[in-house]
């Protein structure tokens, strides 16, 4: 076969010597800065959407199962930190549900009279790469009673002064191929439509990157995250590779008596009877994103004391499932999740 | 999709005003005629044939003949919503001396009813002679039209095909008498009509043509676009694009090209406003930003390259020839095409790369292909090659047209609009016949098979070995003749207003207040219509190119630079 010549020796992607691009009327180039925040679909810096629109009063709506969001950059000279705020809110749902409406052009406006379908027990997955790089894995679940009707995660990560030199950032948004059972139950089909991208902001760090959670319900019920109905999470790096100590806390209080009922019984009886029975053995599994199994065990039940198991290396998103035996099965147990480590030996 | 319902509250007010309106800006009618067809479903069609005729009409008084009507077979398979007393109430609006539905007629004479029908004087309803239509013309528009009726590249010994070809070719008889009868016996000042293909409408304009009378063929996009062909201009048994073409090209050559330093400054502002896909034709890809050009330099083009590769499968350091698919049954024939059918076209082209691993191959169907062909055509085209692993067949809508763009080296197509949107950002197009701007210097065009593949291969020889396909003045070209295309051609008057008003949004309302409050002297529609006519120009133009560039740059009215 002939050798192709005009090929880039550096990028090495064919270039076609006769490209013109540009016109009189483009507008300047603008790149972000460090420190430097982009918000809107409008901000220039934002150069190319793939798989996803400009949104009015967000950066961008994900419009397909595998998006591009291409950022400008000035080439940063150190270390920078990227923080990306994913939601989940009515118009995900809205722009979900009619994703097979393939001759219509979506419309970032909600009318009044609306109908959503019901995803109270449904959950999305975002996995995020840069310069092709996989950074880390989202949950996002929007339930009823989510403050502003929308569910967040902010992803942090690191990225070399040596990734960026071309000032061109590129941010592939997509649906992790394979994922632990746990997360299928409910796991929507093409998720990621509708997943609107609130913001990117680039900062210096001034301390390292502590190994995150992504649980599908961040600061619901208290500062920690607790787990969505999957009884699964993700573990997303830090900045140094290193062992992260993950601690499971059952939350033992009741769910509270609304309505009717709470006036049919005396409070107390009525707490004693909801409180859930002691749980079992937990079986716990973290898994690669490709499916290969890292950390197997069983957590013993200590009371009412944390259990923690410690995964040796987080220096990439890593699922995490979260499966309890115990003598009644109709009342699963809720758990709040920490995890501390991933800043390094 | 659904054809909209029309809001009588706007529409039926605008009737009153329209009637009112004309009357004032018509003169007395004598006694010659302008034949206006008002066969689509979209009144915006005939909107805008009837606004052609009537400012015919001020330059040559004449009466109004409107033939209009849908069969089965449109009404099935290209009509979701097609209604006869709409528009007989439009073209009562416009002050139309006569209205007849031509397919029932048609119907009625295929079944050999006896129909007294008289129209213009002229008994359409008894024995008509034949037409005068040769033999070989006649027996293209009955294919052509029967392809597109079954939605299929070309028709087959089947049973079904066989009927389908009978059925149309008994109608297509009797339009060609009726449009015979028309255009010999009446004093036709021109014909109107919005397509110059398929057996109802294309018969027409074969006929009006034949009998010495021009055909002013209006557009669907736009505000207010429309070809002249005049029959003189015809050469033989070419085929009716083809004097368009020409036409095109000679008028590119002389007042536009010749002018281009006056004109590059407005060029390059329609193309980057088309690469926002702002102003972009009404059939071409929808899809807003994802059909938005957003990519600046090579460096951006090679990150998404590498991006566009990888999803498809293709290797980003090769280059990519692009086939763009037309949409299989339409318009067969209407211009020179150097194979027999675009399916053929297609079927060749995929052999011819399945030999050529040097390059890789993009197979893009067109993204209305599901209005025009029931048959799965390219997918199977694609199953054909599917150990080919330098060949990939997408539906054109799957990738963005940064991806595609990233993507592509050389595009190939036939006739399609990609043979100008390409080289405008110095991609080369060779194409396998003639469009309307294949004379204007900046695609290669082959006229046979033969020369189609020597091209091809001279093509990916040069792709290989890294010399340019294309110059910096094919580009220029390219972005003059877009520009034409959407400016200088493009007239701008409020009896229309811009094709991107819905009929069953507020369009009646505001055509209702031009009418009453706007006054019509110097209205461009009305100056177009009677520059193209006294000068026999090619088509409509926004204002006067001719006369030299002190005279363009006034019209043009550009912004002065400090």
């Amino acid at each position: 076969m002939r050798a192709v010549r005009a090929v880039n020796a550096a990028s090495e992607v064919f270039e076609l010597p006769s490209l013109h691009l540009t016109t009189e009327h483009d507008p300047p180039v603008v790149s972000l800065g460090v420190p430097g925040r982009v918000t809107r679909g409008s901000d220039p810096v934002l150069w190319l959407v793939d798989g996803a629109v400009r949104a009015p009063r967000r950066l961008s709506r994900l419009l397909r199962s595998d998006a591009l969001l291409g950022l400008r950059l000035d080439p940063p000279t150190g270390p920078v930190r990227l923080r990306i705020t994913m939601v989940a809110d009515n118009l995900s749902t809205w722009l979900w549900q009619n994703r097979d409406d393939a001759h219509a052009t979506p419309t970032l406006a909600l009318s009044p009279d609306v109908a959503f379908e019901d995803v109270s027990r449904l959950h999305r997955l975002v996995e995020v790469r840069a310069q092709g790089k996989v950074r880390g894995v989202a949950v996002l679940a929007l339930r009823p009673g989510d403050q502003d009707a929308t569910t967040r995660y902010r992803l942090e990560f690191d990225l070399d002064p040596g990734e960026v030199d071309d000032g061109l950032l590129l941010l592939d948004l997509l649906a992790p191929s394979v994922r632990p059972e746990a997360l299928e139950a409910g796991l929507m089909e093409a998720g990621l439509i509708g997943v609107g991208i609130a913001r990117v902001e680039l900062f210096a760090p001034d301390e390292p990157l502590e190994v995150s959670l992504s649980t599908g319900r961040p600061r619901v019920e208290s500062a920690a995250n607790t787990l969505a109905e999957t009884g699964a999470f993700l573990l997303n790096p830090g900045s140094k590779d290193g062992p992260a100590t993950v601690e499971l806390r059952r939350l033992t209080a009741p769910v509270p008596a609304f309505g009717r009922r709470a006036m049919l019984r005396h409070p107390a009886a009525y707490v004693r009877s909801r409180r859930p029975p002691p749980s079992g053995p937990l079986e716990v599994e973290v898994s690669e994103l490709a499916g290969d199994v890292v950390v197997q065990q069983r957590l013993e039940p200590n009371g009412e004391l944390p259990m923690r198991f410690v995964v040796p290396s987080v220096s990439r998103p890593l699922f995490v499932s979260v499966a309890e035996h115990g003598d009644d099965q109709s009342a699963p147990s809720r758990w709040r999740v920490q995890v501390t480590g991933g800043r390094g030996t | 999709m659904p054809h909209p319902e029309l809001d009588p509250d706007a529409f039926l007010p605008f009737l009153g005003v329209a009637k009112d309106f004309w009357v004032d800006n018509l003169g007395a009618p004598g006694e010659r005629v302008i034949l206006v067809e008002a066969m689509s479903q979209a009144l915006k069609v005939t909107l805008r044939n009837l606004t052609l005729a009537n400012a015919l009409r001020r330059v040559q008084p004449s009466r109004v003949i409107v033939f209009s009507g849908a069969d089965e077979d449109w009404n099935q398979v290209v009509w979701t919503r097609f209604n006869l007393d709409e528009i007989r109430q439009l073209a009562a609006a416009y002050d139309v001396a006569e209205f007849f539905d031509i397919h029932q007629l048609v119907d009625q004479r295929a079944a050999g009813s006896s129909v007294d029908l008289e129209v213009g004087g002229v008994q359409l309803g008894g024995e008509l002679p034949d037409s005068g239509i040769s033999a070989a013309r006649f027996d293209h528009f009955v294919s052509s039209t029967s392809c597109r009726m079954a939605k299929v590249a070309r028709l087959d010994d089947s049973a079904e095909h066989h009927a389908k070809r009978a059925h149309v070719g008994r109608r297509s008889a009797e339009f060609a008498k009726i449009y015979e009868a028309l255009t010999s016996r009446l004093d036709v000042v021109a014909l109107i009509s919005s397509h110059v293909d398929y057996d109802n409408f294309g018969l027409a304009v074969e006929a009006a043509l034949r009998n010495d009378v021009p055909v002013l063929f209006s557009q669907s996009t736009g505000s207010f676009k429309a070809y002249a062909l005049y029959p003189e201009r015809l050469h033989g048994d070419a085929p009716i694009r083809a004097s368009i073409t020409e036409d095109v090209g000679e008028f590119f050559e002389k007042h536009l090209w010749s002018n281009r330093e006056v004109l590059t400054h407005n060029s390059e502002l329609t193309m980057h406003r088309a690469k926002a896909t702002l102003g972009r034709p009404s059939w071409w890809r929808p899809g807003g930003e994802h059909s938005a050009v957003e990519l600046r330099t090579q460096a951006e083009r090679g990150a998404i390259r590498r991006r566009a590769a990888a999803r498809v499968g293709l290797d980003p350091a090769k280059p990519t020839v692009s086939v763009f698919n037309h949409a299989i049954s339409d318009a067969l024939g209407t211009n020179y095409e150097a194979f027999d059918d675009l399916g053929e076209w297609f079927e060749q082209t995929a052999e011819f790369a399945a030999g050529h691993p040097e390059a890789n191959w993009l197979f893009l169907d067109h993204p209305q292909q599901w209005m025009y062909d029931a048959t799965d055509f390219a997918y199977h085209v694609g199953q054909r090659h599917a150990e080919h692993a330098h060949m990939k067949f997408l539906p054109s809508m799957e990738l963005s047209k940064n991806f595609q763009v990233a993507l592509t080296d050389l595009v190939l197509t036939v006739r399609g609009s990609v043979a100008t949107e390409y080289p405008c950002l110095g991609i080369p197009a060779l194409q396998a016949g003639w469009s309307e701007g294949s004379k204007c210097g900046f695609s290669t065009v082959a006229e046979t098979p033969e020369e189609y593949f020597a091209l091809l291969s001279e093509h990916l020889d040069a792709l290989v070995s890294g010399s340019p396909l294309l110059t910096a003045e094919q580009v220029e070209r390219a972005r003059l003749y877009t520009w034409f295309y959407r400016a200088a051609s493009d007239v701008p008057t409020a009896l229309t207003q811009h094709w991107a008003f819905a009929e069953n949004g507020n369009l009646w309302s505001i055509l209702r207040i031009v009418m009453q409050q706007i006054e019509t002297d110097a209205e461009p529609a009305f100056a177009a219509v009677r520059r193209l006519w006294t000068r026999r120009e090619p088509f409509l133009t926004r204002f006067d190119l001719t006369r030299g560039q002190a005279e363009l740059v006034d019209q043009l009215a550009p912004v002065t630079v400090p």
